[in-house]
């Protein structure tokens, strides 16, 4: 999945953030425009021409019959700019347009069922401003576009911060399984050991660490094994999978190997975690748009690299990996619920899918931390939980659309 | 919308109503008598199949350029998403099959359409024709009591070498198109729009080869495949060879469907390409360059399966042609093929996999496709032929309005 641009642009929503943080956002009343001059940008781009720009935002369109409605949006503002479409009653968007550069014109499509409708201009720099109110009258029998309440980089920040302090706990876990993981090693307790990793990896999975938050430092803990080579014996693999790899290599393991191989692997992990620890909310952070991606993404990596195998060192623990990631999943969720309640129609499909997933792979859930192998399981059963996956993903993914952080005029 | 400009207009109707102005542009500009120099239109024509009708498109369609052929089977729990995926299935074929703008989720949600044919959806020839297996009639939904009398899982024929996970399944769709993009589109859309209720089992896609240089096109062997084909647009022999109808032991809801054979044939081609033509033109019965039987000139010409008194046919008890020739069956084993050729690649041994995805439309399995099958145990050809996977399905009855779907018979 090619997120590098999308790491960028995170890093950047990042960045807003601290701005939106500390500056204590003022939006002017736009003043009534008395624009004689026509707008215009480049007529050959389909649509009604629509001013964005401080001084005629939303001139040029206004109003007319129910339906399709296809506006070239012609940013004059001489600078980057953003637009949307508001529901003048409710304050629902109905389109963002983003990065419209200096003077760039760009069609747009909406279909508008009857009701007062009204442009919002935020012009880098600027204070957003509002265009007057129009009115789109008549009926439409076709499928209109649905309108939904925008969410602002401020409206995250509670969630954010929220989901930061639970991880923080989560972190502290994570190091309590990891010390009894060492002490077992330490000891010699082969059996144990093995369960030790199960339950250390899965408090490390549902920390949703699925999209490099931890950078660096997250791919020592939790690199995957590199498709036709030995993870035992790959140097350049460390964390879970290495010492999955030597766990359960052929054979119970020497006393020795355990103190002298496989123990200064997991501590050389642990002081990776303390270092997460250190650096948490400075050199590691979630940024705003994060919490909304991770619910799909989570799991995205569970269907490409579980799901398929690639991630199994020989502990064949894939199906307590995807429960955990299922985990995980959930908690993110938990902290955007308030945000995605009012605005997430699919939200009881969505967690009735998650469910239904969860519990398709409990079924394979033997005992405490006993999972049935991937390999043992049939084409149907197989393919259960694949549908049972993709479906969940593809209400997941909506939550990343709905959350992804819009400016707002108040 | 006071003010709009013409050019907003057309902006504001980017939709199948506009792609439809653009496709008929084109005929009218040569109507017009403004000849081949005149501006060339930019868009491509565009064929539109009707999604409704008393039989599903796809079956009597001319074959199109491109296709693929992907069986499911069904991950719904219970009854009722399985109806639920059928009324899905129904309004994706629907919107494809006519195409136009695809609905706007707005900032709700992903975008409804993956947009690699555009903004807006052209219909483009697209044919989507479900059809279901017999698995479908075990105890998981209840519809035991509803199966097609002859809908049985594909034996293995004689020469035959089947994979199971290269057959059957408990839904079969056959996708159709003029290019491959919108073939890919059709598939991804459904596939998304159904994701918890039908997994992918296997997959073929095939292509049609144009008329080398003229007839029917040739499958990969070099021969003209499809030539003795019954006439689609004879309405009467359509409905003796092709369509079911209820009663005698069909259930009422088959009335207008097709039992719908696929055989996933892979040709030895490196075998083939060491043969002599003349051996070849004997394994077939007909003339590779022509097409013609070796008893005429012209590959239309009726095949004389005679040996003229000489006590040796020309065309050979093992050949081909003679094999399935409906001559020595009046009682109608004669079918309708709809093949597309294949070429996926190449095999663990570097030799090329290539083959023929065979089709037929049957009305009565046994009397029409098995029997020929039969026929053909131990012909000459199959040296060089490889059946391998496939599968006997159902194709449903068509959808016959706005309210109806695909398979509604079936839960009424």
């Amino acid at each position: 999945m090619g997120r590098a641009g999308a790491q960028a642009g995170r890093l950047g929503t990042a960045l807003a953030l601290v701005a939106a943080l500390g500056l204590a956002l003022r939006l002017s009343v736009p003043t009534p425009h008395a624009v004689a001059d026509a707008p215009h940008g480049d007529t050959s781009i389909p649509g009604t021409p629509v001013q964005v720009s401080q001084e005629a935002c939303g001139s040029g369109w206004s109003g007319g019959a129910a339906g399709p409605v296809t506006l070239a949006l012609w940013n004059a503002s001489g600078r980057n700019a953003e637009a949307a479409l508001e529901n003048a009653s409710t304050h629902e968007y109905l389109l963002y347009a983003e990065n419209l550069g200096a003077d760039v014109t760009r069609s747009v499509t909406v279909t508008l069922g009857p009701g007062s409708y009204r442009l919002l201009c935020f012009v880098d720099d600027e204070t957003g401003v509002a265009g007057p109110a129009q009115q789109v009258t008549g009926s439409y029998a076709g499928a209109l576009t649905p309108a939904v309440l925008p969410v602002s980089t401020t409206d995250l920040i509670e969630p954010l911060l929220a989901y930061q302090r639970w991880i923080s706990g989560r972190l502290t876990i994570l190091q309590n399984k990891l010390a009894r993981f060492e002490k077992r090693l330490h000891r010699g307790d082969w059996e144990r050991a093995k369960r030790s990793w199960l339950a250390t990896h899965r408090a490390w999975i549902v920390l949703g660490a699925a999209y490099d938050t931890f950078g660096d430092v997250g791919d020592a803990i939790d690199g995957r094994p590199t498709a036709g080579v030995d993870p035992a014996t790959d140097r350049s693999l460390t964390g879970f999978h290495k010492i999955e790899a030597l766990l359960w290599a052929q054979g119970r393991p020497t006393r020795h190997r355990m103190r002298a191989v496989i123990l200064p692997a997991v501590r050389t992990m642990a002081a990776s975690v303390t270092r997460i620890q250190q650096g948490w909310g400075t050199t590691f952070q979630v940024a705003p748009i994060d919490m909304g991606l991770r619910t799909h993404e989570i799991l995205e990596d569970g269907l490409r690299w579980d799901l398929t195998g690639r991630t199994d060192a020989g502990s064949h623990t894939t199906l307590a990996a995807l429960d955990a990631e299922v985990t995980g999943t959930r908690a993110v969720l938990s902290f955007l619920r308030p945000l995605l309640q009012p605005r997430d129609r699919d939200l009881a499909a969505t967690d009735a899918w998650l469910h239904r997933f969860k519990a398709d792979v409990d079924r394979y859930h033997r005992a405490k931390h006993v999972w049935a192998p991937l390999q043992d399981l049939g084409t149907g059963q197989l393919e259960r939980l694949h549908a049972d996956l993709d479906q969940t993903l593809e209400y997941l993914s909506e939550i990343a659309v709905l959350t992804d952080p819009e400016k707002v005029y108040q | 919308m006071s003010g709009v400009s013409r050019r907003g207009l057309i902006g504001g109707l980017g939709t199948a109503a506009a792609t439809a102005a653009v496709a008929a542009a084109a005929p009218a500009l040569l109507r017009n008598g403004e000849g081949a120099s005149a501006a060339t239109p930019t868009a491509p024509t565009d064929t539109a199949y009707s999604f409704e009708g008393a039989h599903q498109a796809g079956i009597l369609t001319p074959v199109q350029r491109c296709a693929s052929y992907v069986a499911f089977d069904v991950t719904a729990a219970d009854r009722a998403e399985l109806v639920a995926m059928f009324r899905t299935l129904t309004e994706q074929s629907r919107f494809l099959m006519t195409g136009g703008t695809p609905p706007d989720h707005g900032l709700t949600a992903t975008t409804a359409d993956d947009g690699i044919l555009g903004p807006s959806v052209p219909a483009d020839g697209l044919t989507v024709t479900t059809s279901v297996g017999a698995s479908l009639f075990d105890g998981r939904f209840g519809l035991g009591a509803r199966r097609p009398q002859r809908l049985v899982r594909m034996p293995a024929f004689d020469d035959d070498a089947l994979d199971r996970a290269w057959c059957d399944g408990d839904v079969l769709l056959q996708i159709g198109a003029d290019n491959n993009d919108t073939v890919a589109h059709a598939l991804r859309q459904i596939m998304r729009a159904t994701r918890g209720a039908l997994q992918p089992r296997w997959r073929m896609d095939g292509f049609q080869s144009p008329p080398r240089p003229s007839g029917t096109p040739r499958n990969l062997l070099g021969y003209k495949d499809g030539t003795a084909n019954p006439s689609t647009s004879d309405e009467d022999l359509m409905d003796q060879l092709v369509w079911t109808h209820a009663g005698g032991g069909e259930p009422a809801w088959v009335e207008g469907g097709s039992y719908h054979v696929v055989r996933l044939i892979r040709m030895l081609v490196e075998f083939w390409d060491r043969v002599s033509v003349r051996e070849q033109n004997n394994i077939f019965g007909r003339d590779k360059a022509t097409g013609a039987p070796l008893t005429g000139s012209h590959e239309k010409d009726t095949p004389d399966y005679g040996d003229d008194g000489t006590g040796t046919p020309l065309i050979f008890g093992d050949a081909h042609i003679r094999r399935a020739s409906n001559s020595g069956n009046p009682g109608g084993s004669r079918m309708l093929r709809r093949s597309f050729n294949y070429d996926r690649g190449v095999d663990a041994n570097g030799n090329l996999d290539m083959g023929l995805i065979f089709t037929a439309f049957n009305q009565d399995l046994e009397r029409q496709f098995a029997t020929v099958q039969r026929r053909l145990a131990g012909e000459s050809l199959v040296d060089y032929i490889l059946p391998y996977g496939g599968g006997y399905f159902f194709a449903l009855p068509g959808v016959s309005g706005s309210g109806d779907w695909l398979g509604r018979g079936m839960f009424a």
